[in-house]
């Protein structure tokens, strides 16, 4: 049995709406792979189908090389599946509902004692153990609730944006664990907003629109991207970077916090003496001005556009 | 089977945890039969009465301490001019007032009919229609007297004297019939209320989905999640009893047994009743509305506040589709006569229908929802 997930032309609506629109993907056995999307993209849709909460109109669900529609109970055996807002009890201290996800899945008391004693010392959670759920920060609720979802050991995890609403310590932490767990062989498909954990991943699958739109590793984004792309750090790079996109001379323009990307067809030295000339006549300082490669940003930006 | 004990175990720690579940359990039947049962058997008494006795005779005064010993009015008043009674009604000092004629004992020694006036404030028309018939009762035995007293040394006449026997609540208490009823209504209340809350809590807080998602079938979570509710009804009922039973002395005549067999059937509808409502709503807000509106109707059809015979057709009718009248009925005669079994099947068979029915209604709308 190999555990791995096929996606064949899934198709979901709502109403009128179509979340998933022939959406095809695979996840090789042991490998993380990162789903990226912008908000309303069919992240949470398409995990919920593979966890079968959701049934879809058309297409199949392989996940461990079982149909998600007809042997449900036999795949829910080996998946974990950590929705966006994974509730634990909060009235349970965080042992109780660690035992108490055990023994809905069965594992038996010896083995249970020890997986959790395990649990709670990897995700550094032992000295809490008689606390109550509520009364945890939101990084520690979310170490706990990814234990709830490895207390009966699954072979394939579903993670949907794990960190949203963690803060960097925590997020750093919890993608430790992560590596950790792709290292012990466990299969992982996580969804997340963020491009920095994306690159953490094996492969990363960019969707908009219920539809993948590229699947690719993180090392390679760069080469599914023609143009040259220019990094500019300069005082005001909010007005910069109106000016430049007002100059219609390159294909994109964006601000990302301090610094502007722009992107175009042109070399390096060609552009570099026009951004010069747009952006000090307008009294602006450039700080630096390089070319670097591609990120996933710009990637997705370029495919979104 | 196992999973059903770990979710019941689970569903305890959290009850324990909750201080407002204990008080829920503990303190509602004992706080609401204390102040409540007070309220429901209020028995008309102390009616405020004015009385204007223009006769002015020994016969006279005979009749108004017959009225004043009775026990329900308190004569506050005495007023010589007629005309002016209808101010103590008007301001409300009197609800009853009652105008002995100035020819009253003459007319009694002749036998020539005599009519007593009673003027009754008809605002509170329960009030009003029991005091008339307490007035009438005085009356009636009062002239059945006279006239005993007139016919005696003449001829030998036998007067008839209904000789009344009471079965049943002797004392004629009505505490007896009200409270309980209201332990019946206290069931239907907290086990529904609660039922319906428990599992929409689970899916506001959406720990829902993560049952639904590990290999527990919906049936087992169901089962799972009801046996606590079950058990704190069983309790709240318990308690309740035993307060009425120490507290208002009330009879407990027939078998406890049977009475247990009784509310467990309707539990199923009251459960069934809570998880049609917590399948059907999505916050505890939404949940708490929907309980009200069918307990409501329960409680007010039930025959538990107003007798069913009483009502016009058309709610009498709506009754027999409310499952808390049966038990209503069982409790009373259970408590008060110690009816056996054999007087109360059919109430146990329509309870079952409503328990059966409601019950799996509610379970199929749950699994449906759950899709």
């Amino acid at each position: 049995m190999t555990f791995d997930i096929k996606i064949v032309g899934l198709k979901k609506s709502f109403g009128s709406i179509l979340a998933i629109d022939d959406l095809h993907l695979d996840v090789h056995e042991g490998e993380m792979l990162g789903l990226i999307g912008p908000d309303g993209a069919g992240k949470t849709t398409t995990l919920r189908m593979l966890s079968g909460l959701l049934i879809a109109d058309e297409g199949v669900c392989l996940v461990g090389g079982k149909n998600v529609r007809s042997e449900l109970s036999a795949v829910r055996q080996f998946i974990g599946y950590m929705p966006q807002r994974f509730s634990l009890y909060p009235d349970l201290t965080v042992a109780e509902n660690l035992r108490f996800f055990a023994d809905l899945f069965q594992v038996n008391k010896e083995e249970r004692e020890n997986r959790m004693k395990r649990l709670l010392e990897f995700n550094r959670l032992s000295p809490f153990s008689n606390r109550r759920t509520a009364a945890l920060s939101g990084g520690m609720k979310q170490k706990l609730a990814l234990s709830c979802t490895l207390i009966h050991t699954p072979k394939i995890l579903l993670l949907d944006e794990p960190t949203t609403g963690v803060d960097p310590v925590s997020r750093r932490e919890f993608w430790d664990i992560l590596k950790e767990l792709r290292a012990s062989g466990v299969t992982i498909l996580v969804t997340t907003p963020y491009m920095d954990e994306a690159a953490k991943c094996n492969r990363v699958a960019f969707i908009h629109n219920g539809k993948i739109l590229l699947v690719t590793e993180p090392e390679k984004i760069a080469h599914h991207y023609k143009n040259t792309v220019l990094e500019i750090v300069c005082d005001q790079n909010v007005k910069a970077a109106k000016i430049l996109i007002a100059s219609k001379q390159f294909d994109s323009v964006h601000s990302f916090g301090d610094r502007v990307h722009l992107s175009s067809h042109q070399t390096s030295e060609q552009m570099k003496p026009m951004i010069k000339n747009l952006v000090e006549i307008e009294n602006i300082q450039i700080n630096s001005m390089k070319e670097i490669s591609a990120s996933i940003e710009d990637v997705f930006v370029e495919l979104l556009n | 089977m196992r999973k059903i004990i770990h979710i019941v175990k689970k569903e305890f720690i959290q009850i324990r945890r909750d201080p407002a579940m204990i008080r829920i359990i503990f303190l509602i039947p004992i706080v609401q039969l204390l102040i409540l049962g007070y309220v429901v058997s209020s028995e008309v008494k102390n009616i405020q009465t004015v009385i204007c006795d223009l006769d002015n005779s020994p016969t006279s005064r005979q009749l108004i301490d017959r009225v004043r010993n009775s026990g329900y009015f308190n004569v506050k008043y005495f007023e010589r001019r007629e005309n002016f009674l209808y101010d103590y009604l008007n301001r409300s000092k009197a609800s009853v007032a009652i105008v002995i004629p100035a020819n009253m004992s003459r007319n009694l020694a002749k036998n020539i009919p005599t009519e007593i006036q009673i003027l009754v404030d008809g605002v509170d028309s329960n009030t009003s229609t029991i005091a008339l018939g307490y007035i009438a009762g005085i009356l009636e035995s009062f002239l059945a007297e006279k006239l005993a007293q007139q016919i005696q040394g003449g001829t030998d006449v036998h007067l008839l004297t209904p000789n009344i026997r009471i079965w049943y609540n002797q004392d004629l208490k009505f505490k007896n019939f009200m409270i309980p009823g209201l332990i019946v209504f206290l069931l239907t209340m907290v086990t529904t209320l609660i039922s319906a809350m428990g599992l929409v809590r689970e899916r506001e807080i959406g720990t829902l989905e993560q049952l639904l998602v590990a290999p527990i079938k919906k049936h087992e979570l169901l089962i799972g999640k009801i046996i606590p509710f079950a058990a704190i009804g069983i309790i709240v009922v318990t308690l309740a009893i035993a307060f009425a039973k120490v507290w208002y002395n009330i009879p407990i005549v027939g078998n406890l047994g049977l009475f247990a067999l009784f509310i467990i059937i309707y539990l199923f509808t009251t459960l069934g009743i809570g998880l049609f409502v917590s399948a059907s709503a999505s916050t505890q807000q939404q949940a708490m509305f929907m309980t009200f509106f069918f307990i409501i109707f329960f409680m007010f059809l039930s025959g538990f506040l107003f007798q069913v015979e009483n009502m016009p057709k058309v709610p009498q009718y709506l009754s027999y589709f409310d499952p808390m009248r049966y038990l209503v009925i069982v409790v009373r005669e259970l408590f008060i006569k110690g009816a056996s079994l054999k007087y109360l099947y059919w109430q146990g068979i329509a309870l079952m229908i409503f328990g059966s029915t409601i019950f799996s209604f509610a379970v199929l709308r749950f699994q449906r929802r759950m899709k």
